[in-house]
């Protein structure tokens, strides 16, 4: 069951007037409403397909061909970091499978899942288009190329050394004190 | 060089020089000269897409192949299809088909009948080079008919474009695309719509199929017949599939659209395709039964028919033969009408005969008549396909004549028609139509008065508006556009009728459609083209009028002219109109109608005022009821005859548009169950008449010699593609006589002890009687239920599946809320065919409009 979400033309009444603004067709809104979602909701609900599809004026079924289409859109809840690692030629060719067996050795999920403290999520994605510096891999849409298991170890090192100086802030803040 | 030749093109393929006309693909210009190119997309009824790259072709000083399906042809052009290149494609295409196919084919329900299997039988290599393992998907139902076999699909998108294109549903789309793409609803869920099943038909594999035939039947078990679907009155061809060797278990396994065939173009609505379940019912009649000591008891053929004829003898005897009265069927074939009526008349003499069970009042034959000369000669149907405007009053198209909206849909979606609907309740068509007139309940008759006269100057708009109870700028709108189009359709459906003054409606119809005739468009040459079409409900309503099913005339409108039956049917043939079956309810709950036969009909349920017409019926001194089932209104009867359904008997239907097809014998009737043709034959032996009929297709013959309306018709001529006989009253019959024109009725006040307004009607998945007898109906719709809209529920307290109580001055009944979005308030609407929730105990036959309370349970 989703939860019970405000809509978007009650959250963002005027930003999603201006999307609307900027084509001839509503049609032609959707992929932007679809990230507006995205961003302020941090994936796409049925319910958020629903309302997108009365917005714009086409059928539920019309967004669904589209978030299934792509991988951009998230339709489950993903981690802090999403980690998308290339499957296609190129980068398969120079070892993009390998990356994402040391990820999933190294997060202790598969492919498709996101890691228990919510901190990541791994994907398999197609083209990225970085096939001249492949393997590579989005980390939060970033692109990291030139990729080797050292290499993921350090970034996810890294990675998780930000969480942790983002996800504890300083005591005063903590506790709501100016 | 002359316009034919510019429009004709001609092209060389593999040699063969053929020609065709501009715009033919170069895939259907092949089949023209005998050339059959493989396809999986291309669908003759759809728009080309070229996803499947079957058809590929090579054609000259085109660098690459070709798809033949999206490619029209050119002049000279030079394709060739029986290359080593174009065969190594075709394999191709199929190995990569076949790449990730689970090759079920002995538990596919498409096994044998598999354009995929065919293919890869003449185009296909033995061996497929892929060495991955394959992709497999399992079965996933799509609530709640069709199931869906995705490792089976070869992604031609037919399913999605026919749901598109001709039913303008928009169901399906492809989701996950990619390696994994597949056709789905909503979240991969469950269909929200018609529930049609085309796309099973149209899916050249096994990937769409339907739960009720899952690994039911291989092709080679089932017989296949080309017939007639028995619900609505548009008169689809479909073939019926039937099982089983010998009588005892032959039964329907499927019916399905016939290519090419009927005027329906392979389409069927959800109740051709899977209503079939009514005739392999197990509470189907198997023998007569007859009523012994209050009971009815199981008899033999002739102890039932004996009784019949000596019964009916002895009350013509006694009381004279208008205490006699006929009801009959709306269902039943042309000739079983025809001899029902030369039963009442001939053999018996009486005039009282009618087929109408729910009209309240009875319209004049002439009413009728009058309306049916203004039919489009090319058929309705073509008509509707190709109008600039059409006007829809009365009609719930959706529910009711589900292909006669798919022509409206499908003109609609090009862009060159119009549709203007005036309707009391929120219907599918107010999606597509340009404007609607939610017009009060039970003013039909008023709006088309009102609009006739403001077509013709004579009327004030804020008059005819305050009593339809409309905008006045709303109804002057739609008058204009009815006005400036430069031609219409007036479509009349069964809410025209369904009120207390159905004569007023039908002149007011045929006024409006005079006036708008003789007004030339704004810069139009010749005079404007207007035409009515009458909506039939039944498959054959338009056969029971036609011949002469109504008490106020003999086949083919001729009114009380009984000398062309007069030799043949009998000498002294009845030449005062007879009682319509509110008159003869009426005279017989007034003991003066002794006995009543009922030939396939069932007021008990149909009638408005049902307590009122059990009474009528318990009170009738002998009561025959030929049917399929035990219904409410058989098992008041004394005598019960079996009678077989429309699958297992031969004769002819006349559609809503007038034309005349064949339905065919499937099967044996079951047990000892006959066709109502030679039950009437042997009724009517026993009572001294022995007809000679040795078939149905004799009853024709002498229908042609005897009702000029159907002169010239031969079974043969009915074989073709589709029936080329179209049967059209002579507008000179119809102006016969005037009916007395009361004023239309406004809207009736509202009263507080009953504050709800009443509608009654059938529904998409139920029709009538008969579909609630099919269990793959049932499954579609099971329980009775009362719409209401959102605002009477929350005011009331009552939620989306709650029990409630409707109480009328007439009856109350029990039946589960179902809460209508958009529904309108202060209206409830009632689907009238369940038999444990009879509506009709509801209604009040003297009212215009019903009015309810609703109490919470």
């Amino acid at each position: 069951m989703t939860q019970a979400r405000a809509g978007l033309r009650e959250t963002c009444r005027a930003e999603v007037e201006e999307i609307l603004a900027r084509y001839p067709e509503r049609r032609s809104a959707l992929l932007p409403l679809l990230h507006l979602v995205q961003r302020e909701e941090g994936y796409i609900s049925e319910a958020a397909m629903r309302e997108v599809a009365e917005i714009v004026g086409c059928r539920p079924v019309d967004v669904f061909d589209v978030v299934t289409f792509y991988t951009v859109y998230h339709r489950q809840p993903v981690g802090k970091y999403l980690l998308e690692v290339c499957r296609t030629l190129s980068c398969a060719l120079l070892g993009g499978r390998k990356l994402t067996r040391h990820l999933e050795e190294r997060l202790g999920i598969q492919a498709g899942e996101t890691t228990a403290d919510g901190l990541f999520t791994l994907r398999e994605v197609e083209c990225i288009g970085a096939c001249s510096n492949a393997p590579a891999m989005l980390i939060n849409n970033r692109i990291y190329e030139n990729l080797t298991p050292e290499k993921l170890d350090a970034i996810l090192e890294q990675l998780r050394a930000e969480a942790s100086e983002r996800v504890a802030p300083p005591e005063g803040e903590r506790q709501g004190l100016p | 060089m002359s316009d034919a030749t510019v429009d004709t093109v001609t092209l060389t393929i593999d040699g063969i020089e053929v020609s065709v006309p501009k715009g033919t693909l170069v895939v259907d210009a092949a089949r023209k000269a005998g050339i059959e190119i493989p396809v999986f997309c291309s669908h003759p009824k759809l728009e080309p897409i070229g996803a499947c790259r079957m058809c590929l072709v090579r054609v000259e000083k085109i660098p690459k192949l070709i798809t033949s399906c999206t490619l029209q042809v050119a002049e000279g052009m030079v394709v060739t299809t029986n290359s080593a290149e174009v065969a190594a494609a075709r394999a191709g295409v199929l190995e990569f088909l076949l790449s990730n196919h689970s090759l079920d084919c002995p538990f596919c329900d498409k096994g044998g009948e598999c354009d995929l299997q065919d293919h890869t039988f003449r185009h296909g290599v033995p061996e497929g080079r892929f060495e991955e393992p394959k992709i497999l998907r399992q079965k996933k139902p799509m609530p709640p008919i069709i199931e869906k076999v995705m490792s089976r699909c070869v992604h031609c998108a037919r399913c999605i474009r026919y749901c598109d294109e001709v039913m303008g549903v928009g169901a399906l789309r492809f989701i996950n695309r990619g390696v994994c793409t597949e056709p789905a609803a909503f979240m991969d869920g469950g269909l929200a719509c018609e529930q049609c099943g085309n796309c099973i038909e149209v899916c050249p594999v096994g990937a769409l199929t339907a739960e009720f035939y899952d690994l039911k039947a291989r092709p080679l078990d089932r017989k296949q017949t080309n017939s007639l679907c028995q619900y609505c009155g548009d008169g689809c061809t479909m073939t019926i599939e039937v099982k089983g060797r010998h009588s005892g278990e032959t039964h329907i396994i499927r019916t399905r659209g016939h290519d090419g065939q009927g005027v329906n173009d392979e389409f069927l609505c959800v109740r051709g395709r899977f209503g079939y379940g009514m005739v392999n019912s197990p509470e189907r009649l198997k023998q007569p039964l007859v009523r012994r000591d209050g009971e009815l008891v199981p008899a033999t053929w002739d102890e039932a028919l004996d009784l019949v004829a000596t019964r009916l003898a002895e009350i013509r005897e006694r009381h004279g033969a208008d205490a006699i009265g006929g009801i009959g069927s709306e269902k039943c074939t042309n000739e079983e009408a025809y001899l029902f009526g030369k039963l009442l008349r001939g053999v018996l003499g009486t005039n009282n005969v009618d087929y109408r069970t729910e009209a309240k009042r009875p319209f004049q034959a002439a009413s009728l008549a009058r309306l049916l000369a203004l039919a489009p000669p090319e058929g309705a149907l073509w008509r509707l396909r190709h109008a600039r405007l059409v006007v829809l009053v009365g009609a719930d198209l959706t529910s009711e004549n589900p292909w006669s909206e798919k022509q409206i849909i499908q003109a609609t979606a090009k862009d060159h028609q119009r549709v203007l609907l005036a309707y009391p309740r929120r219907i599918r068509p107010v999606e597509y139509a340009s404007r609607w007139l939610r017009h009060a309940p039970g003013t039909e008759p008023a709006l088309l008065r009102g609009l006739a006269g403001l077509v013709a100057n004579e009327a004030q708009a804020e008059q005819v508006a305050a009593t339809v109870g409309v905008a006045p700028d709303e109804l002057q709108a739609f008058a204009k556009e009815l006005q400036d189009a430069p031609d219409v359709v007036l479509l009349l459906g069964p809410r025209v009728c369904a009120g207390t003054d159905p004569d007023a409606a039908m002149l007011a119809a045929a006024q409006l459609a005079q006036t708008l005739g003789v007004r030339r468009p704004a810069g139009a040459d010749g005079p404007k083209r207007v035409d009515v079409v009458v909506l039939a409900r039944h498959n054959n309503t338009r056969g029971a009028q036609d011949l002469g099913l109504l008490p106020d005339t003999y086949p083919g409108y001729a009114g009380m002219k009984t000398a062309g039956f007069a030799p043949e049917w009998g000498e002294a043939l009845p030449t005062r109109p007879g009682k319509s079956t509110p008159e003869m309810l009426a005279a017989a709950a007034h003991g003066e109608l002794k006995a009543l036969y009922v030939l396939g009909a069932n007021p008990a349920v149909a009638f408005p005022d049902g307590e009122r017409v059990r009474q009528a019926l318990a009170g009738v001194e002998f009561l025959v009821v030929q049917d399929l089932f035990l219904t409410p209104t058989a098992q008041q009867a004394d005598v019960v005859l079996p009678a077989a359904s429309f699958a297992e008997k031969e004769g002819t239907f006349t559609n809503g548009e007038g034309r005349v097809q064949r339905v065919r014998r499937a099967m044996e009737p079951v047990g000892e169950a006959r066709a109502d043709w030679e039950i009437l034959q042997a009724v009517a032996g026993r009572l001294g008449r022995p007809w000679p009929y040795l078939s149905a297709g004799e009853v024709a013959r002498e229908i042609t010699r005897l009702v000029p309306l159907y002169a010239g018709l031969s079974y043969q001529a009915l074989d073709l593609p589709v029936s080329n006989f179209l049967v059209r009253p002579a507008p000179l019959a119809a102006a016969a006589a005037e009916p007395v024109v009361s004023g239309g009725a406004g809207p009736a006040a509202p009263s507080g002890e009953y504050p709800f307004v009443l509608l009654t009607g059938q529904t998409l998945f139920h029709s009538g009687t008969l579909s609630p007898w099919a269990p793959e109906m049932r499954r579609l719709a099971q329980h009775a239920y009362v719409e209401i809209a959102p605002e009477d529920a929350a005011t009331l307290g009552v939620a989306d599946g709650e029990r409630v109580r409707l109480v009328s001055p007439r009856g109350a009944l029990s039946l589960f809320a179902h809460v209508q979005p958009g529904g309108a308030p202060g209206i409830l609407f009632l689907p009238h065919h369940f038999a444990e929730a009879p509506a009709n105990v509801l209604l009040d036959a003297a009212a215009a409009v019903d009015r309810v309370r609703v109490e919470k349970e």
